[in-house]
């Protein structure tokens, strides 16, 4: 009795064992990845800290890195077209995208939401480049011509195109992710509200909404992080000038459409090509830190409620 | 301002976003479809394009998006899916797990642009793998393994513990508990997941930008080390780089093909998530 | 060979608490044991060890012997696998596969399969598959012996889902019997159930005993006092009393087992 059950004992054990250890290995291609991220742009960059003066890349406002006589690599001009596009779309996408998801979770009558939440997933599933592609045809000679005499933007291609797209790609990640939130709310919070005759209103601003803080909170987070990382929208709709400029209706060249652009046209192993992977690298760190608040957001709203 | 009248407001005004954003999506999608109707045709998808880009199809193109979607669920489907059974099964709340977590929801932050930079520096120039087919659809992979991992892990830990308990009384190994019915039951979820991440990759232009796509080539792609064309980056060449007048006809058509083909593999998405809720009502 | 379970020196911690201290108790073959006592008194805890459904929650020690068949389940070179298909558990709320009522019972057997009887002890004895007919022979038996029989007999291939409460708990014990286990441990089964429900599983029980050793965690003394051979009572992680359930019942020896049964506490 006690041979028979040492033996199949150990064959069991030997089988689960050798599957365990092949899901590790297979598990840990997403941390290489991530790893493999760090690391290429690192190497990519470093040369650039030796043939690009790194304080006029992180301070000088002239970007122009194929002047024959005098390459400039300073970044403001890019940096502050990112601030600018992402800011105005912030703007827009998040009171339109909050009122959206309260409308969606506390008001709408069910058959209403039964068709606005797959439309909001299928908004969120238009690939940017139809996004930037409409902006650039349609939406540009719209602008354009709407107001004219009286008023047009200063340039056809302008920052304010590329914030309005950006605003359309903001707004499902807020609605879905604000709309978990909200309902991770314990109903027993709201019921106990509605008891002491809160109107729904009063609830909702009162109650739900501070205890779904978090999680909204992360949800912006992301979504301002999906708003800086995004490349098709603003190279298509921003136009193509790398002035430093506050103005969202003048062109503006953020930094992701920089990177797509000019790579394509770099040397391997030049100066303006290691300075295109150093600004992926910064790039890269702006969107993971706002991860890291969006997760530590997230962690907060999970500890609420468990 | 009265209690009421307040409450009306604000819920006017929340009314009125949702209602910008249907409009949104309506006029979005309603104008690609009124612009691009006119170019659809049995040529238009089974053809070459010809007289740069002013006769012919598109075909190419298509192709290119196929082979990149099939390329990318060989490789990231598996990879992903047994990711999410080790986070979900086998380390439960072990501190493995939570550095694990934290790598996905990392990886589903990174700019498509910065994979894109990954695959150029790492996969073309490094691996020496050159401009082809494998790079752009290894660098898609990248982009979409996090949704994946993440779809199917929420897939998989939504099926009930009292299940597996009652799998593991009977006697059975945790391996054959996850093969006979942990799987099969989160199968429709990580289904879900699958489909949207693939159609996120076939819209995906940063990362193939730089890894291997081309605009004309007369031949479709021989094998995997070959360049191709693909859809998303033929619609921001022709809008980007060539008159407009010319090429409008490809410009409308492309476009409304790829929103297509997004769309309805979204709503396939969805249609399943939908019918899996009915079945499996724990 | 004798199906006794012997309980000796069973200490069981989860994290820093001690839920189970110093369990010694031996439970007689072909007899239903019932265990009782208070929310929290560890009842639950020690039927989990007898087939080491503890071992699956992390952070929990466990300390002492379990033998059966005079083999300590708890000693290194043992295959929980095997323990728990000798050892069944049926659960306190009813845990059906989302499969036909067919699949519910014939998936653990088709994965064991059959043992050819061998005495032999050098070599590994065979497993062969159970061929069609016989599975479909030992589904029927199951749900005969689990009296669901007569009720499913005609839907066989519908979802365990479309069955009442107490219908999906007799399923779950015919899928424990399908096994052919030794030893059945119920954990609260009736506590889901309706009052019919319930009466139609303790009697199954009686039935039960007849072939296999039962042992039962209940909260309904009424329960224990109807179906239970021998009854242990349990208070705070410690037993307390064991004996014959009349006597437990009409004279207990120990204080806290009169306060129990009386009513005055729990």
């Amino acid at each position: 009795m006690a041979y028979k059950q040492r033996v199949t004992a150990q064959r069991r054990r030997f089988y689960d064992r050798f599957v365990y250890v092949i899901l590790t290995i297979v598990s840990l291609f997403a941390i290489i990845v991530l790893a493999a991220v760090a690391i290429f742009l690192f190497i990519n960059s470093y040369p650039a800290f030796f043939l690009v003066n790194q304080w006029q890349f992180f301070t000088g406002t002239t970007w122009d890195p194929t002047n024959p006589i005098e390459p400039l690599f300073g970044m403001l001009p890019l940096l502050v077209a990112t601030l600018v596009v992402t800011f105005i779309s912030a703007l827009i996408a998040i009171p339109i995208g909050l009122g959206a998801t309260i409308y969606l979770s506390e008001i709408a009558h069910p058959r209403v939401r039964k068709v606005m939440k797959p439309a909001i997933e299928v908004l969120a599933g238009i690939p940017s480049v139809v996004l930037g592609f409409f902006a650039l045809t349609v939406f540009a000679k719209f602008m354009w011509e709407a107001f004219y005499p009286d008023w047009r933007p200063d340039d056809y291609l302008n920052l304010f195109n590329g914030a309005v797209f950006l605003a359309v790609m903001m707004v499902p990640i807020i609605v879905s992710l604000s709309e978990d939130a909200m309902n991770s709310v314990p109903r027993s919070l709201k019921e106990a509200s509605l008891a002491l005759g809160m109107t729904r209103w009063e609830t909702m601003w009162k109650v739900i909404i501070p205890a779904a803080r978090p999680g909204i909170v992360a949800a912006i987070m992301l979504s301002i992080g999906r708003a800086v990382g995004e490349t098709m929208v603003v190279v298509m709709a921003t136009g193509s000038s790398p002035q430093l400029t506050w103005n969202p209706f003048y062109s503006g060249q953020p930094i992701t459409s920089t990177i797509a652009i000019e790579m394509g046209e770099v040397a391997a192993n030049t100066a303006h090509y290691h300075v295109l992977f150093e600004l992926g690298l910064v790039l890269f760190a702006i969107t993971f830190a706002l991860n890291f608040v969006a997760d530590y957001a997230m962690k907060r709203h999970a500890e609420r409620y468990q | 301002m009265r209690r009421k009248t307040k409450e009306r407001l604000f819920f006017l005004l929340f009314r009125g976003c949702a209602l910008v954003v249907g409009l949104a999506l309506l006029i979005i999608v309603g104008y690609i479809v009124f612009l691009g109707i006119g170019t659809l045709s049995w040529e238009f998808l089974t053809q070459f394009p010809k007289q740069r880009f002013t006769e012919g199809g598109i075909f190419p193109a298509i192709m290119g998006t196929l082979y990149l979607m099939a390329l990318v669920m060989i490789i990231a489907v598996p990879i992903g899916v047994f990711t999410a059974v080790y986070i979900s099964e086998y380390q439960g709340s072990s501190r493995f797990a939570g550095w694990l977590r934290v790598v996905v929801n990392n990886l589903a932050g990174v700019p498509s642009i910065v994979y894109g930079l990954l695959g150029l520096g790492m996969l073309v120039i490094f691996f020496g793998w050159g401009f082809s087919l494998i790079a752009s659809a290894m660098t898609l992979a990248f982009l979409v393994l996090p949704l994946i991992i993440t779809a199917s892990r929420e897939a998989i830990q939504a099926v009930p513990s009292s299940l597996r308990e009652a799998s593991l009384a009977l006697g059975t190994t945790k391996w054959q508990t996850i093969r006979h019915h942990v799987l099969p039951y989160s199968l429709p979820g990580i289904l879900t997941g699958v489909i949207l991440s693939l159609s996120r990759a076939a819209g995906e232009t940063a990362p193939i930008l730089l890894t291997g796509v081309v605009l004309t080539k007369s031949i479709l792609p021989q094998d995997i080390w070959d360049t191709f064309m693909a859809m998303p980056f033929q619609l921001y060449a022709l809008a980007t780089q060539t008159v407009f007048e010319k090429t409008k006809d490809f410009q409308y058509g492309t476009a409304l093909v790829l929103l297509i083909m997004v769309v309805l593999m979204n709503l396939a998405a969805i249609i399943i998530r939908n019918r899996y809720r009915e079945k499996y009502k724990w | 060979m004798a199906d006794e379970i012997f309980v000796s020196g069973l200490n069981v911690w989860f994290d820093k608490n001690q839920a189970l201290k110093n369990v010694n108790i031996t439970i007689p073959k072909n007899e239903i044991t019932a265990i009782i006592g208070p929310s929290g008194c560890g009842k639950s805890t020690f039927i989990r060890c007898i087939n080491r459904m503890n071992d699956l929650v992390q952070k929990c020690r466990i300390e002492g012997k379990i033998e059966v068949d005079g083999k300590n389940i708890y000693d290194p070179d043992v295959d929980v696998v095997e323990i728990r298909k000798r050892i069944g558990m049926v659960f306190q709320k009813p845990n059906p596969f989302p499969k036909s009522i067919f699949e519910n019972i014939a998936y653990a057997p088709r994965i064991h399969g059959k043992e050819e009887p061998t005495m032999d002890l050098t070599k590994e004895p065979k497993h062969s598959k159970f061929s069609k007919k016989e599975v479909v022979e030992l589904v029927e038996w199951s749900l005969r012996r689990a009296a669901l029989w007569e009720e499913v007999k005609d839907r066989m291939e519908k979802s365990a889902y479309d069955l009442s409460g107490g219908q999906q708990q007799r399923l779950c014990i015919a899928r424990t019997l399908a096994v052919k286990p030794e030893i059945i441990l119920f954990d609260e089964p009736c506590s889901a159930l309706d009052p019919i429900a319930t009466a139609k599983i303790e009697d199954l029980l009686v039935d039960l005993k007849k072939d296999f050793t039962v042992v039962i965690v209940t909260h309904n003394m009424q329960q224990a006092a109807r179906v239970a051979d021998k009854t242990a009572f349990f208070y705070l992680g410690e037993l307390i009393e064991f004996g014959e359930t009349e006597g437990i019942f009409e004279n207990p020896m120990q204080k806290l087992t009169e306060q129990y049964i009386t009513g005055r506490m729990g």
